[in-house]
This record gives structure tokens, C-alpha cells and sequence, in this order.
């Protein structure tokens, strides 16, 4: 359960798995609402509960280079590590768990509906998979034994040693870059950079296969300056084979006060990250002309070109381009 | 006292999928919202929903 490491007054325990290090009198819950100290012991209320489950086509988490055109089993309990103020996704992730309808289902039952749905891999996803860390631990460890692949859509808000034992079942990850500004960070996800840097970077080192998405939202983090420091951090750090995905922002939960992002801003997103020598750029959300499609970075021409959550066209024969045979980076069987 | 007596019903359902318990026993858990005829429940997964693309992003 990731406690213990620190002190804590008497009948208290501090949750260590995110970054926020809650210290839970008794009786009291964390601050993602869905761990709580129960007779001085952390419990994790949502294990197996999951609040919704869906299968959904890969490309909707955004993963764009890992099984295209395949159905992923998304699963999500109540709950979140961070509070931003613009969540898609609040009716579910800032909710108490014992505000939704849930679903028994353990973890051998998420593998066995995996495989009744006829999906090869399994999200976890909508809200804070690090926060229920237990059961996406779980699950993905089971899902690895059956042959499943893990796949994670989180914030990347999580200390390093859960975030090192959950990456050996992981096979892929979409890690939310927020935004490059801590101080952003803090006010509008009540949360911090570096911790977020350091998940994706370590994630990538420990062999899981990551894209990043970078939501971009008028007026905060939309200026050329801001799009490219999201690029060239991810160039630098991660490699330039790295997928991006700009993301287009739409008024929501405490943030109604903004327009929802232009696709001309999109655009210009992609061609800075492009620009900043980045090979695949995407730019979704917000429907872009070819900002879904993947192009060879050799020869520049459509290999998966996509509309919507659908592959509509493929010219990807064993991991290279169908034109050109350039190698295009991915898991892609 | 409402509200731990309540995290202790929701941690007794999620140890007792933990422990390979199955759906099936509806469990119906109140808050001060049960008053108000809003209690949630555990319920049967809908395979048909399962089938949907979420609602949710992501």
C-alpha cells in the first residue's frame, strides 16, 4: 500500500503513493477521496469497484502507435490524485466512490471480460489509474499472465517506487504534460511539474512505450513559447520518435470561463512540434485536417490516416512505412 | 460517525472482490443521500454498455 515509510502521529499513516504524501487521521480519507485509514490500516476503497467500463477503439485513450485500429477494455474507478480545474472527466474522478453506481469486478473478472470483448489489451483510464493503484496493479499483472497488454491514461502524478513496480506490467502509457510552468500546475491542477516530469521520463526508460498529450487551453498554455517548451522537452528527454498529441481544450467543470480551443491553434501546434524535430505530431480533439494521420518521417506520406477513433486507411507492413519501408517507431503487434 | 460507518461498508465490498467475491449481491450503501431516496448500489455489469465507447475521455 505504499505507507509506512514515513512517521505519522499515532493511529495516523501517510499514503505514499503520490506525490501529495496525505497524512490520514483515523477514519479519514486521502485527498484523491478513494484511500482511507480504516482501523490505522490504508485501505484502498475502490479496489474492484470499478465506476465504468467501456471498450473503446486504442486511438480514443490517444494511443496512435500501439495496436492500431484494435478495441481496448477501459476501466476506471472514482477518484484522482490531482483537482484540475478544466477535467473532462470530474463527474467521475472528483466524486466520492460512494456517489456512483459501480461494478464488482475483480481482477481476473476485468481479464476474462477482456478477452469475452475480444480486446488484446486493457486501459486503464477516465480518471486516475495511479490512484487506484492497487487494482490496476492487479488486474495488469493478471492481464500479463493471460497474454493481455497493460495500458495506462494517467496525469503521471505518482512517486517513483509505485510508479517502478506498476511499469513492469505496463506496456504503454498517454502521460498527461499539463502544462511546462509549475506555477500552473499549482493553480489549475493543484498539483506539481516535477513529479510529473519525472514519471514520464522514468516511464519511458523502464520500457514502457509513451505518447504525450499536452491539452492546450486559450490564454494559458497556447503561446508559441509554451507549445514549444512542451516539444522540446519531450524531444530532448523522451527522443523524437516520441508521438505528441496537442490536444484541443473545451470548457468544463471550473474552467467555463474560457473558449474552447481554435483548430488554427492546433495547427500551429503541430507545425512547432514538428518544427522543434519531432517526428509524429498529432493534434486532436478538434477536428484538424490530417492532424490524426500518422506520416513517414521519410518520405512524408500517410501511413495510418485516421478519422475520428478510426483507421481508415494503412499502409504499415511489420512496423515500416508501405511507401518508403522506413522503419516508423511503435508496438504495432 | 455516518461517514465511517459508510467507509466501512465500501471497504468491506472492495475486500471482499479482493478476496475473488463476485458481483451479484446488490449491495445498497447510504449516506445522509439515502434520506434523500439517492442511494448507490453495486449493480450487475450491463454488457451492453460494456460494448459502448465511454462517455468519458480518455
Amino acid at each position: 500500500m505504499y505507507t509506512g515509510g514515513v512517521s505519522a502521529a499515532a493511529g495516523s499513516v501517510v499514503c505514499e503513493l503520490c506525490p501529495r504524501m496525505c497524512e490520514l487521521a483515523p477514519g479519514r480519507r486521502g485527498d484523491c477521496r478513494i484511500r482511507a485509514n480504516l482501523d490505522g490500516k490504508l485501505t484502498a476503497l475502490t479496489y474492484g469497484l470499478p465506476c465504468s467500463v467501456h471498450v473503446d477503439p486504442v486511438e480514443k485513450k490517444p494511443l496512435f502507435h500501439f495496436l492500431p485500429g484494435t478495441p481496448i477494455l477501459s476501466i476506471a474507478t472514482a477518484g484522482c490524485t490531482l483537482h484540475c480545474r478544466n477535467c473532462q472527466n470530474w463527474e467521475i474522478s472528483q466524486a466520492n466512490p460512494e456517489d456512483l453506481d459501480v461494478a464488482a469486478l475483480p481482477p481476473e473478472d476485468v481479464v476474462a471480460l477482456a478477452r469475452r470483448t475480444g480486446c488484446p489489451s486493457i486501459a486503464y483510464t477516465y480518471t486516475e489509474p495511479l490512484a487506484y493503484f492497487e487494482y490496476t496493479l492487479d488486474a495488469s499483472a493478471r492481464a500479463r499472465e493471460a497474454g493481455l497488454r497493460n495500458v495506462l491514461v494517467t496525469a503521471g502524478y505518482i512517486n517513483e517506487p509505485p510508479l517502478r513496480e506498476l511499469a513492469r506490467v505496463t506496456d504503454a502509457a498517454n502521460i498527461d504534460l499539463k502544462f511546462m510552468s509549475d506555477r500552473l500546475y499549482r493553480e489549475v491542477c493543484d498539483g506539481t511539474l516535477a513529479p510529473v516530469l519525472k514519471a514520464i521520463e522514468l516511464s519511458k526508460s523502464l520500457g514502457v512505450w509513451v505518447e504525450v498529450t499536452n491539452l492546450v487551453i486559450p490564454t494559458l498554455n497556447d503561446s508559441d513559447d509554451a507549445l514549444r517548451d512542451v516539444a522540446r522537452w519531450i524531444r530532448r528527454t523522451l527522443g523524437p520518435d516520441t508521438p505528441l498529441h496537442y490536444s484541443g481544450f473545451h470548457p468544463q467543470h471550473r474552467m467555463r470561463n474560457l473558449p474552447p480551443t481554435p483548430a488554427d491553434t492546433l495547427r500551429r501546434a503541430r507545425q512547432i512540434g514538428l518544427a522543434e524535430g519531432l517526428r509524429h505530431v498529432y493534434a486532436g480533439n478538434v477536428t484538424v485536417e490530417d492532424g490524426e494521420t500518422t506520416h513517414c518521417p521519410a518520405c512524408r506520406k500517410p501511413v495510418l490516416r485516421r478519422v475520428r477513433f478510426e483507421v481508415v486507411e494503412r499502409h504499415l507492413a511489420g512496423g515500416a512505412c508501405g511507401w518508403c519501408a522506413e522503419s516508423i517507431a511503435g508496438v504495432w503487434k | 460517525m455516518k461517514r465511517r460507518v459508510f467507509l466501512r461498508s465500501l471497504a468491506a465490498a472492495a475486500a471482499g472482490t479482493a478476496a475473488g467475491g463476485a458481483a451479484g449481491r446488490p449491495v445498497r450503501w447510504s449516506r445522509a443521500r439515502a434520506g434523500r431516496g439517492v442511494a448507490r448500489r453495486i449493480l450487475p455489469l450491463d454488457p451492453a454498455a460494456v460494448l459502448r465507447p465511454a462517455r468519458w475521455a480518455g
